[in-house]
């Protein structure tokens, strides 16, 4: 399981990270760094998943067929971002020239406690009441070719739930179950919190960055207490930090724990430096995170709707209302049909 | 209205209660809010997360909220706040007003606040030792290990929500929905009755059989303390294998007994 869990994270930290420096160049943001790579990259991959798969599914389209297109596309992004391979060597040198600076008290305890939780996931299991129907729904893409034509909890009879049409997130992970050649089952619960926690605290690293700039020390030890945060929260899984490692599988999980956090970041990017590419990748936040849940389809512009009006209600800056509610656009187009189908 | 505060209530101890982490963070946002000169910061790190808490707790968002949400996952608005992003900053405010060994040590002081007042969350009461890959209970690995694929069987509800996690190939005659026909005491839906008389400890075979054979059930799979009125025999299945806890019948007319365990 070893060998599947290390081709699953090179296959994902790679690709995205590829991607990420073709996303950048787009958007022309220089300077992020590894890190901003591989999360906005990651953003991409899931917004991209989500323009192809709710159609797909909608017209019936097979799985397998899902998967080439889907495949293709990723490869592309992927393969297009060693064309800014510049880019990508100029962020290396500067990450070796600055390592010593990252290696601080407080991120040597995050990596340590990081390792405690991949660890001891790794050797115990919890048992998810919800996994009989998203990790089956996965399972049935793979195993009948068919995206969510068929109940998953009994694989007995046709259904179409339409409540999770647009946030198809199992098939996700259906999709590098098909690629690395392992079950759903064993990459939702096996393999994926070996993405999925490294993810989430990389998106936390980068706000600590953003939140302390030239201050390494201080991001490190932010870094912790968000780690510890996680590992220490009240007593009931209805809490969103929970989830990242309970279910981290789940996407209702990635959504607390890796889409919201991100949020955050760019909405404080957004508003702070004021710069178009921020509200764009905010966008393609928000579709990505449509992918995630029914629930982020409006989570998310409540999240940056809320935040962008108390900002620009104080800063006396009303065009940032506009931007904010165009990065929206994607999140309200899927609301209003996400209203139609269950009306 | 009631109604409302009644849901909010419920769902905010569920989600803060057994732990300290709540007042933590009220804490962080006074302290974010008085020893942080940005308005920006204070904006997003400050007001932000109070003005989600109103937002939860004013009936006029909330019942909004609930409706196109849906009442059984109205907690799911307290993920806005970003407790993660805001306790820690809070600390980290500071400890940027110390140095040298004063602010190592009040840094671990802070970590360890945090420990004591949350919950751990990697404990033995959420998680349990996994003994394969799938991270399924090895009695469902079991049984899959048994039964042939593609085939159409009724399982005991322990079974149920895992063993297609196991086997895909394998349909099943009920999922969760089934368990809301617990408790009903008077039907004429035959779906119905053969679930329940699946659920009773003394199973009647003449009127669970006839039932199963109706609905093209190859394989049933019952706990090992269930005891039987009737014979199999006499309705067409017979035993096809047992685990430790669990004991396979099969219709005799199911094309791939040769194939038994």
């Amino acid at each position: 399981m070893r060998l599947e869990i290390l081709a699953t994270a090179l296959l994902y930290f790679g690709g995205t990270f590829l991607t990420g420096y073709t996303l950048r160049h787009l958007l022309k943001l220089k300077n992020e760094g590894f890190l901003f790579s591989i999360v906005s990259g990651t953003m991409l991959w899931w917004a991209v998943m989500e323009l192809i798969l709710v159609p797909m599914t909608m017209m019936l389209a097979s799985f397998s067929h899902f998967v080439i297109l889907y495949t293709v596309v990723v490869l592309i992004l992927t393969a297009a971002g060693l064309f800014f391979w510049k880019d990508i060597v100029e962020d290396g040198k500067y990450l070796i020239r600055n390592i010593k600076e990252y290696l601080t008290f407080g991120h040597l305890i995050a990596l340590l406690l990081i390792c405690y939780q991949l660890y001891f996931i790794h050797h115990h299991m919890y048992l998810e009441w919800d996994d009989t129907y998203y990790v089956n729904l996965a399972n049935e893409a793979v195993y009948s070719d068919q995206i969510y034509w068929i109940y998953p909890e009994t694989g007995a009879f046709p259904d179409f739930d339409k409540r999770y049409v647009l946030s198809l997130w199992p098939i996700f992970y259906a999709w590098l179950s098909k690629l690395i050649g392992v079950m759903p089952t064993i990459m939702a619960h096996t393999i994926l919190p070996w993405l999925i926690i490294p993810l989430a605290y990389m998106v936390y690293a980068l706000v600590g960055r953003r939140l302390f700039p030239e201050d390494h020390e201080t991001q490190g030890m932010f870094l912790a207490m968000a780690v510890l945060l996680h590992l220490f929260m009240s007593g009931q899984h209805t809490s969103g930090l929970t989830f990242l490692s309970i279910t981290p599988w789940v996407g209702k999980g990635v959504l607390a724990a890796v889409l919201i956090p991100m949020l955050f970041y760019l909405v404080f990017r957004a508003l702070r430096d004021r710069k178009a590419c921020d509200w764009v990748l905010l966008g393609i936040t928000g579709l990505g995170g449509c992918l995630l849940s029914s629930m982020a389809i409006m989570l998310t512009p409540v999240f940056i709707g809320v935040s962008v009006f108390l900002y620009a209600i104080c800063h006396k800056k009303p065009v940032d209302i506009i931007y904010g509610v165009a990065s929206c656009i994607p999140c309200l187009i899927l609301g209003i049909y996400y209203i139609y189908l269950i009306s | 209205m009631l109604e409302f505060l009644e849901i909010a209530k419920t769902d905010f101890w569920e989600t803060f209660g057994g732990a300290w982490i709540f007042p933590v963070l009220i804490i962080s946002i006074v302290w974010i809010l008085a020893g942080e000169k940005g308005w920006g910061r204070k904006i997003l790190l400050g007001i932000l997360p109070l003005a989600f808490l109103f937002l939860y707790w004013c009936p006029i968002s909330g019942m909004l909220f609930i409706k196109l949400l849906g009442d059984e996952v109205y907690w799911r608005i307290l993920w806005l706040i970003p407790l993660a992003i805001v306790i820690p900053y809070a600390g980290c405010i500071l400890l940027k007003k110390l140095d040298g060994i004063k602010k190592w040590t009040v840094f671990m002081v802070l970590l360890l606040v945090l420990a004591v007042c949350g919950k751990p969350v990697l404990s033995t009461e959420w998680f349990e030792p996994s003994v394969n890959a799938y991270k399924i209970p090895q009695y469902v690995i079991e049984v899959c290990d048994l039964l042939p694929s593609n085939i159409h069987a009724m399982v005991s509800n322990r079974l149920m929500p895992y063993i297609r996690q196991c086997d895909p190939t394998i349909t099943l005659e009920y999922g969760r929905n089934a368990l809301n026909y617990n408790g009903i005491t008077e039907t004429d839906s035959k779906e119905q009755l053969l679930y329940l008389e699946a659920q009773k400890s003394e199973v009647d075979l003449s009127v669970l059989l006839p039932l199963a054979r109706e609905a093209d059930i190859a394989f049933l799979v019952f706990s090992n303390n269930r005891t039987y009125i009737g014979n199999w025999e006499d309705y067409g299945y017979r035993e096809y294998g047992t685990t430790d806890e669990f004991c396979i019948f099969v219709d005799v007319n199911y094309e791939g007994t040769q194939e038994e365990a």
